[in-house]
């Protein structure tokens, strides 16, 4: 299962250096949306806590970071989630994604050709910036 | 094989890269093309290790990405300074630099 990862979440976990992509919601509720009542469809599973409180998602979740978010005392929402470094958050942004998957087409298709700063700076309306 | 005594090449040819660069203020302009300058100055060995330049690799890569870059040193994304608020994010193709995306200010601002 990949993770989705479209983001950030947890603005104070930023504050201590690192930024938390909720990726993927493993049981989503029921909720409603005026008068209507939306169901998404769930896998409910019945599993038993252990002696020392813990209970097992199941091997494939071996090893990944999840968010526990407790909804009311007895109900919890678990989200597989991905750290990334605080000086990278800005890489995960919608916009700067959106510009980098056409960028990386592009980069995959056009061969790369060396640029002439000079005729550059020309185009920019700033020639005499550089030397 | 690309060497990392290298210079350094260019290649500021992506058309969303140019289109942000051509929104930029005129003095924003000069800066960014000042810090084009020096990169072609450099060779690939130095850029990584310039403290100005704070040449990083993105990981993890945005899962948006997968299917187009491993991850892997062949192919992988890295992050690079060009001015005290401006990010660039780039790829590297042999002795080439690709420029691939100019995050606006609100996105790339240094926190």
């Amino acid at each position: 299962m990949r993770p989705r990862g479209d983001g950030i979440a947890g603005a104070n976990l930023q504050s201590i250096g690192a930024a938390i992509l909720c990726t993927h919601a493993i049981m989503q509720h029921d909720f409603m949306k005026g008068q209507k009542m939306l169901t998404v469809p769930t896998k409910v599973q019945t599993k038993v806590v252990g002696t020392s409180g813990q209970i097992s998602l199941g091997k494939q979740y071996a090893g990944q970071q999840v968010i526990i978010e407790e909804i009311e005392p007895g109900e919890w929402r678990i989200q597989t989630a991905i750290t990334i470094p605080r000086s990278q958050a800005w890489v995960h942004s919608k916009a700067t994604q959106t510009q980098l998957v056409e960028s990386l087409k592009w980069a995959n298709t056009t061969p790369p050709k060396a640029t002439d700063l000079g005729k550059l700076a020309k185009k920019l309306g700033v020639g005499n910036a550089i030397k | 094989m690309p060497s990392s005594s290298a210079k350094v090449l260019l290649d500021i040819n992506n058309p969303l890269f140019l289109e942000a660069l051509f929104l930029l203020e005129k003095n924003d302009k000069i800066q960014l093309l000042k810090q084009f300058e020096k990169i072609t100055r450099l060779t690939w060995e130095q850029v990584l290790r310039d403290p100005g330049l704070k040449w990083e690799k993105i990981n993890p890569i945005p899962v948006s990405l997968n299917k187009f870059i491993s991850g892997d040193d062949k192919s992988a994304i890295y992050s690079i300074r060009l001015s005290q608020s401006k990010r660039a994010v780039v790829m590297r193709h042999g002795n080439f630099m690709r420029f691939l995306a100019l995050p606006s200010d609100h996105d790339a601002t240094y926190q």
